[in-house]
């Protein structure tokens, strides 16, 4: 069951902007199993969605990719045709958006939508298709599936339409899952329900799942591994447990210590901060990113940083051996 | 001590148009709340999309009138202080710092136009009380003549900020003040509203879905449910013992940053009420967990402990309703937990 | 999410100002248009400084001079003259000036009546929306030029009545995009916050939601200027508009029409200045769009 499902090697996305290029993911490199749940966590403009694009080879027109090896399931997508590509998508990696409303057609009813994704890839007759459709639904938790199949998406809440898109993100049985911030959209209880169908489905199935998230909570409750994210880079990467336990990161630190938590923080006392905005990814980048906003902050700091590693898998980048 | 700001029986209802040939149709988007606040409070009104929130924020301010129902300030009714007059001491920080600044103006200005609706001071006067509060509200100087664009949503939010407090308001509505930033600019912001609440006495109605923000800031809290208050209490006794299913679970749905506890079971299944269409009966029924027969009947009324308040039937059986006079306080913690709901969860 | 990125303080050393200037400027239609735009203006208000001749004086003697480049052609009357001997480019020249001041004019009249009407329908919806649109609707029923025939027909033509008349007819589109503009903008924020802060309504309107639909507003007004010159030429030219010896650009071919297979320049000169002052006036007002339309903000 420990079979590499993606694996992802210096991958980098450049954006040509007018003031040159953007660098939104920066040498990056993590790997997902069967079976196993990633997240992908930092604030907006960490870079960690222009990955997952990058990924499903969904990038806008002005972003490049370029990577040393990335490979699904012992393919290389670096070398693969566009045609392989478009074949792999939406049947052995799938997609779950934010915002269900628009990745759904809201001219087609949801079961034409179910269907055709799935008999593009599989050459099954209607009523296979549409077989697999009612399985599904039933599966997300839909219920009467067989009569939804004739709705179209408006006609359905929202917590309804990403069910659905789950369903059809999982009609060609796939073996990788990215799910880019599957539940902003939603309600605190719909996000709740939500994630466990999500989180059920990936064991039971057994998905390698990417999940992009800002939200901690999200991570700590739904995630195998954690990869933070920030200014393009992975900051810090390990097993979930640990990296929350003893975040080595000052920048994973200062994320956690900002959220205010039922029963730990203190009501009405301070919240931890992070001063100082984002450096600007345009142009040449040197030494570790956060050093600006970072307390620990040496002059070393401004050369490449080092990437330290512990016995268990847990990865970070800084010079410090702890944020604490 | 007596309520500051008061909504008393607020209803109000907007005619939704079904298509060309279908009738309109009423949705109470509030239907029948009744709040006070105290000086000094925060409190923190909670709920799920389409619950009639922001629609309760924007009476509260003034900026729509009830359809039935009113608010008063200090006692007097808002509709006689006019706009004007409730400017003064009412003022709102909304969600999204890029809709709420105009494009158009400089942060000075945007920050200096409440003294300038009112004819306060001199232009140079008004500047300078400007960037005394862009100031207090941590935003330099030189920010000062920059359009909003130029600014991050957390730059943005501290102008929101300093504009609402620039007339020395008793009261800021804020409305989801920190759900369009990132985590560490909310923090930064939730730390600015209560070291400006200390500095200033502000009281605050802070209208949220995120609970655990909610925890941190608000002294009271009142929960909402398709245009209903179904539960109003303290904010620790609230956390602490939850009274209606639906706080619960609100509150079994916060994922906080915890590894090893899983994914929490709401127990509330699927149905999604139609705002246009609510249930019968208890408007939470068709997704409680704990629904007896009467809740799809009946309306459950809301049921006074003091300053804090349920909605449900699991609470009304006739027993151990103290009177108004007792302190709510005590009574909270005393409260026996009616025997239905523990069978039935 | 690049969005955050790009607009962390990097950019903030060009004022906004400049950066207008630079978006306008990369825009290459805007740019030949407002060039040729400019131009047109120019030659117009200085036309009493630069017109060689005197455009109403008349000359029998001289009638039907070709332009300059024909053999016959004289560099005295370098666009030749008109069948009763006045010099063609003075009167062009000043030709220019009556379609600039038709344009303008109707801009201003019917760009203030629709304006007044959309930012009402737009900012205070229900029945007054209901009694805007119901105007547009029975606006847009009446055909401009029929309208304009008949009221030309009952008062008689001249420069003034044909301004009034398209004034009061060419606001439908200022009202429906206003409108829409007002509605969008009435439904943000700020709005709300100006509201909360005691402004009265009318500084609102004016204040915070007028500055913020200008730019829908220039552009309604550019294209609409362009309609009315071209209508202007029509009336002028089916004998409604302006009248004789005013030397409008419609007029003049009017007027050529006569001459069209012997002096084929009397049709093509005049035909020529209006074509190009319609094309300037949509290159610059399409560019315009293109640079303030909320895509295209930084």
């Amino acid at each position: 069951m420990s079979e590499t499902i993606l694996d992802v090697d210096g991958l980098s996305v450049d954006i040509a902007t007018p003031r040159g290029a953007l660098h939104a993911v920066r040498d990056i490199s993590f790997s997902v199993k069967r079976g196993e749940t990633l997240c992908l966590v930092g604030e907006s403009g960490c870079g960690k969605s222009m990955t997952s694009l990058a990924i499903m080879d969904l990038l806008p027109k002005a972003a490049t990719r370029t990577a040393r090896r990335l490979t699904f399931a012992d393919e290389d997508l670096g070398k693969a045709s566009r045609k392989r590509v478009n074949a792999l998508r939406g049947d052995r990696m799938a997609m779950i958006f934010q915002e269900p409303m628009t990745a759904l057609n809201p001219a087609y009813t949801i079961g034409n939508q179910l269907v055709e994704a799935y008999r593009q890839h599989r050459n099954a007759s209607e009523a296979e298709a549409r077989e697999q459709a009612v399985h599904l639904l039933d599966k997300v938790g839909i219920a009467s599936a067989a009569q939804r199949l004739g709705q179209y998406p408006h006609q359905l809440s929202g917590g309804l339409r990403q069910r659905v898109m789950i369903a059809m993100a999982l009609m060609c049985g796939p073996d990788l899952l990215i799910a880019d911030e599957p539940t902003t959209a939603l309600d605190v209880t719909i996000q709740a329900q939500i994630l466990r169908l999500l989180a059920d489905l990936q064991r039971e199935l057994g998905i390698a799942m990417v999940l992009i998230t800002h939200d901690l909570g999200i991570v700590a409750r739904i995630a195998d591994r954690v990869a933070v994210m920030y200014a393009g880079q992975i900051v810090e990467e390990g097993p979930t447990a640990s990296l929350f336990a003893n975040p080595r990161h000052p920048y994973t630190q200062g994320l956690i210590d900002c959220i205010p938590v039922p029963g730990r923080t203190v009501p009405g006392g301070r919240l931890g901060t992070i001063p100082g905005v984002v450096p600007s990814l345009v142009g040449e980048i040197r030494g570790c990113s956060f050093r600006d906003r970072c307390s620990h902050a040496r002059d070393i700091c401004a050369a490449t940083v080092p990437l330290k590693e512990t016995a268990d898998g847990h990865q970070w980048r800084c010079i410090l051996e702890n944020a604490v | 001590m007596t309520a500051l700001l008061e909504a008393h029986d607020l209803t109000r209802s907007f005619e939704v148009s079904q298509g060309m040939f279908k009738a309109r149709r009423k949705l109470h988007a509030v239907n029948g709340i009744s709040l006070d606040i105290r000086k000094g409070e925060v409190l923190g009104i909670v709920g799920e999309s389409g619950c009639g929130k922001s629609t309760l924020a924007r009476m509260l301010l003034g900026l729509l009138p009830p359809t039935e129902g009113g608010i008063t300030l200090d006692g007097t009714d808002i509709r006689s202080l006019g706009r004007k007059g409730m400017a003064r001491r009412v003022q709102p920080v909304f969600q999204d710092p890029y809709s709420s600044l105009n494009p158009r103006r400089t942060v000075a200005s945007i920050v200096a136009l409440p003294l300038e609706v009112h004819g306060i001071g001199t232009a140079a006067e008004r500047r300078k009380q400007a960037l005394g509060i862009l100031d207090k509200v941590g935003l330099p100087q030189r920010f000062a003549d920059r359009y909003p664009r130029e600014l991050s949503g957390g730059q943005r939010q501290r102008v929101a900020i300093a504009r609402a407090l620039v007339m020395n308001p008793e009261v800021v509505v804020c409305d989801e003040p920190t759900s369009a930033l990132d985590v560490s600019v909310q923090s930064q912001i939730l730390n600015l509203l209560m070291d400006l609440r200390r500095d200033l006495g502000l009281t605050y109605v802070f209208i949220s879905h995120n609970l655990a923000v909610v925890e941190h800031i608000a002294t009271r809290v009142a929960v909402m449910y398709l245009g209903r208050v179904v539960e109003l209490a303290e904010t620790e006794a609230l956390f602490r013992t939850p009274r209606h299913p639906y706080t619960k679970a609100l509150l079994a749905s916060v994922l906080t940053p915890e590894p090893g506890q899983g994914i929490p079971e709401t127990g509330l299944g699927l149905a999604f009420p139609d705002p246009l269409n609510p249930p019968s009966g208890c408007p939470f029924h068709p997704r409680c967990p704990a629904r007896i027969s009467q809740c799809s009947t009946t309306v459950p009324r809301l049921l006074q402990f003091g300053r804090d308040a349920v909605a449900c039937h699991l609470h009304d059986a006739g027993q151990s309703i103290p009177s108004p006079s007792d302190d709510g306080a005590t009574m909270r913690h005393s409260l026996p937990l009616p025997q239905k709901r523990k069978q039935s969860e | 999410m690049t969005d955050t990125i790009l607009s962390v303080p990097t950019v903030a050393e060009a004022t906004p100002g400049m950066r207008l200037a630079r978006r306008f400027l990369g825009q290459k239609a805007f740019v030949i248009g407002a060039g040729i735009l400019t131009v047109i203006i120019g030659l117009a208000l200085l036309a009493p400084l630069i017109a060689p001749h005197d455009p109403y004086a008349q000359n029998l003697a001289l009638r039907n001079i070709p332009p300059v480049w024909y053999a016959k052609g004289s560099w005295l009357h370098p666009l030749g003259t008109d069948q009763l001997g006045r010099d063609y480019l003075s009167r062009v020249l000043y030709g220019a000036r009556i379609s600039l001041l038709i344009g303008v004019s109707v801009v201003l009249i019917s760009g203030i009546i629709g304006t007044t009407l959309g930012l009402m329908a737009g900012y205070f919806g229900g029945k007054i929306d209901l009694l805007v649109t119901f105007l547009v609707t029975t606006r847009l029923s009446m055909p401009v030029i029929l309208v304009a025939l008949a009221v030309v027909a009952m008062v008689g033509g001249s420069l003034w009545i044909v301004i009034l008349v398209l004034g009061l007819l060419k606001w439908d589109r200022f009202a429906v995009v206003m409108r829409s503009a007002t509605q969008q903008v009435r439904s943000l924020d700020y709005v709300a916050a100006a509201e909360a802060a005691g402004a009265s309504t009318t500084r609102i309107i004016l204040r915070e939601v007028l500055p913020n639909i200008a730019p829908h507003l220039i552009v309604v007004a550019t294209l609409e200027a362009a309609s009315a010159i071209l209508l202007e030429a029509a009336l002028s030219f089916l004998g409604l508009g302006v009248q004789p010896p005013l030397p409008s650009w419609g007029l003049m071919i009017s007027e050529a029409k006569a001459y069209m297979f012997f002096s084929f320049w009397l049709i093509a000169i005049p035909g020529t200045a209006l074509a190009l002052l319609i094309f300037a006036i949509n290159l610059a007002g399409d560019g315009l769009r293109d640079v303030i339309s909320p895509e295209g903000r930084v």
